[in-house]
Formats: C-alpha cells, structure tokens, sequence
C-alpha cells in the first residue's frame, strides 16, 4: 500500500541540519561500499529517503552514526537482493593471499622505476575485499574505527586487526621495492 | 660514515610498534599518544615507521577524495533539496 509521509517545518528543519551536512561522508561511504558511483547515489538516495522519514523520531545525538546506521542496513537489504552468496572468512585467508609484486601485473600498471604512489595503488588493489574496505572506509572516508565496525556489523577488533594487517602489506610492499618514504629510495 | 642511531628510554619500539595505528588514527588515550610522541621523537628507527606511514594514510586519503564526483555529490544536495521542497515522498511501507 502506498502512503505518504507528511512532515512539518520543523522536520524539514531537522533534516537540514542533521542530514545534509553529512552528505559527502555518506557518499565517500557509500562509493566504498557499493564501488561504483551510480550504486553509491542510489544507496545515498535510499538512505537520505530513510533519514527523512525517520526524522521525526531521531534524538539528534550522534547524526552521523544514526545515517551510517541506515546506510548500513538500506546496503544489507541491497547485497541481499543482489549477492546472496556467502564468502569464506577473509580473516582466515588474508595472510595466503598473494601481495603483489610491485604492481598487479597488468600492462598498463607497470612501472619500470617504482615510485610510491604507483606501489602503493598496486598494493591497495591487491588486498582482499574485506581488507580493503575497511581501508577504504577509515583511510579514504575518515570514518572512525567504530563508525567503521558499526557500518560493517564486525567488532572494533577486526576492524584495527584488518586496517593494520592490509597498511602493513602496504608498507611492506614499498619497502620491498625500496621505497621508505615518498620520493625517496632506500 | 657509521651513525648510531638513537634510542630512547621509557617505551619499548615494540610496545610502540602495538599501538601505532591507532597513534596514527589518533584513536588512542591521550597520555598513550604522549608517551608514543616522545618515544618517536628519540627513535630513528620509529620515526621513519611513522614517516612512511603517514605518507601511506596521506596517499590513502589523496585515493578517498579523488573518487568524491562533484557531479554526483551536486546531484545528492539537488535530491535533498528536492525532498525538502517538493511533494512529500512516497512510501511503500
């Protein structure tokens, strides 16, 4: 049955200022999320919809942790739509998945003098889903670790345990070629 | 040439090596970051770790803002805008 959600002046105030000033996190959010950006403006739209609705019943404490939390669910009901299936457990398996060796191995990445920008994209690329969406979403979007845990639905543990894991390939992969420190060789 | 390097009394590289991800994050207790700073700052060998990993977060972050589309995000406030002057939405709950 289709209804309509009558708000008043009030709530349209609200909305201004508990939701828009954290459109760009949820869209920084939602493009590590969903991985494109067509995907991410839909999650966006489903959540701000969500928000706006709920409006009325949000206590205005913590609006980022309230959006992130509709974020979180409005992509559950999205991958459960689209991916059913599950996946071993990436905590398990990340140490037997291959780093990279200086880049991916594709043409079009390699770099006769490895620099570190170049290492550092290859070796992002490299980590494993999971890995690299907790990088995504604490070094790319700024979220904190809980923020992060919370939008993911894994203990604050995983999360540090993960994001120090995937920067310590990271790193490693520099050092392997060499590079200490940016524009510098060891 | 050789060059000792220096290291510093009270926390361990170890113990420092623990937590600087969180130092890092500046997700730690501020007296830890205290005893973390001052460690570094005596350490050669700690503060090139936290040199390149600065330098990694800063090339994550550089990573994180190159993927925000003016386009995409002008076309979120337009959908908010929207939301706040246009005819309530519809529900299908």
């Amino acid at each position: 049955m289709l209804m309509t959600v009558e708000h008043g002046a009030d709530a349209a105030a609200r909305f201004d200022a508990f939701v828009v000033p954290e459109l760009e996190v949820l869209y920084r959010v939602a493009r590590s999320l969903s991985g494109t950006d067509a995907d991410a403006e839909d999650l966006v739209q489903e959540t701000v919809l969500r928000a706006y609705r709920a409006i009325d019943r949000f206590d205005g404490r913590h609006p980022r942790a309230w959006l992130l939390t509709i974020m979180r669910n409005a992509n559950i009901n999205r991958a459960r739509r689209r991916r059913p299936e599950l996946l071993d457990d990436p905590d398990l398996t990340f140490e037997t998945t291959e780093a990279p060796h200086g880049t991916d191995g594709r043409p079009e990445d390699l770099v006769v003098e490895p620099v570190f920008d170049a290492v550092v994209e290859a070796a992002y690329r490299a980590l494993p889903e999971p890995f690299r969406q907790v990088v995504d979403l604490v070094d790319l979007d700024g979220l904190h670790y809980q923020e992060a845990a919370d939008l993911l639905g894994i203990p604050v543990g995983t999360v540090m345990s993960r994001l120090h894991r995937a920067r310590k390939r990271i790193r490693d992969q520099l050092v392997r070629n060499g590079i200490t420190a940016r524009g510098g060789r060891a | 040439m050789i060059r000792w390097l220096r290291r510093p009394k009270g926390m361990s590289c170890q113990e420092v090596a623990e937590v600087l991800q969180q130092y890092l994050d500046r997700e730690i207790e501020p007296g830890l970051a205290r005893r973390v700073t001052v460690h570094v700052e005596a350490c050669d060998l700690c503060a090139v770790e936290v040199h390149l990993f600065t330098e990694i977060k800063s090339e994550l972050a550089r990573k994180g803002d190159e993927r925000v589309d003016p386009a995409v995000l002008d076309s979120l406030q337009r959908f908010c805008r929207d939301l706040l002057t246009g005819p309530p939405p519809a529900s299908d709950g």
